[in-house]
C-alpha cells in the first residue's frame, strides 16, 4: 500500500515536469514522459519478483515439466516490452509505428510458442 | 527519482538559452543548443532504457 502511493506521486510528478516542459521543448517532454514510466516500473518490479517464485515453486509442486514455463515467461516479457514501445510510440503520435511494433511482438511470441504447439502435437499424436 | 527532475531542469535551461539566443539575434546557435539539450537527455534515458531492459530479464529469469 505504500509504495503504491510513492509510485502515484512520481507519475503525478512525471505528469507535471511533462507538461511543463511541454509547451517550449515536445521532444524533451516526451524523454521525460519516457523516464517516468520506466522509473515506476522499476519500482514495481519487486512486487512482480515474489509472484514469480510463487509462480515457479507452484510448477515444482504440480510435477509439470519446467521447460514449458520457459516460454510463458518469455512471453510475458516480450508482451509487456512490445507493449512499452508501442505506448511511448503513441503517446509521441506516431500511432502508425506503434502498431507495427505490436505487429512484430505478436510476430516474436508466435516464434517462441512453436515449441510448445510442435509439443502439443506430438502429445495429441501420441494419444491416437 | 531524481532524473526527472534533471530532465527537466534541461528542457528548461535549454529553452531559456533558446529564448536569449534567439532575442539577440544568433538564431543558428539557438537550433544547436536545442541539439545538445536533446542529445544530453538522449543520453541520459538510454542507462534507464538498459536498466529496465535488465530487470525484465532478471526479472522473468531469461
Amino acid at each position: 500500500m505504500a509504495d503504491l502511493v510513492k509510485i502515484i506521486g512520481v507519475a503525478l510528478i512525471t505528469v507535471f515536469a511533462h507538461i511543463i516542459i511541454k509547451q517550449t521543448k515536445p521532444e524533451i517532454a516526451m524523454i521525460i514522459s519516457i523516464a517516468g514510466s520506466i522509473l515506476i516500473v522499476i519500482m514495481a518490479v519487486n512486487t512482480l519478483n515474489s509472484v514469480i517464485s510463487n509462480f515457479y515453486s507452484i510448477f515444482e509442486k504440480t510435477g509439470v515439466n519446467t521447460n514449458i514455463l520457459l516460454p510463458i515467461f518469455k512471453i510475458i516479457a516480450i508482451g509487456y516490452i512490445t507493449e512499452f514501445g508501442a505506448n511511448v510510440c503513441a503517446d509521441a503520435g506516431a500511432s502508425s509505428i506503434a502498431d507495427k511494433i505490436l505487429f512484430v511482438g505478436k510476430l516474436i511470441i508466435l516464434l517462441v510458442a512453436l515449441p510448445i504447439i510442435n509439443s502439443v502435437i506430438d502429445l495429441i499424436m501420441g494419444l491416437l | 527519482m531524481e532524473i526527472i527532475f534533471k530532465l527537466a531542469g534541461i528542457g528548461l535551461i535549454t529553452s531559456i538559452v533558446n529564448q536569449i539566443l534567439k532575442h539577440c539575434g544568433k538564431e543558428e546557435i539557438a537550433s544547436i543548443t536545442t541539439l545538445a539539450g536533446l542529445i544530453i537527455s538522449l543520453l541520459m534515458i538510454i542507462n534507464l532504457v538498459e536498466e529496465l531492459f535488465t530487470t525484465v530479464k532478471a526479472l522473468f529469469a531469461i
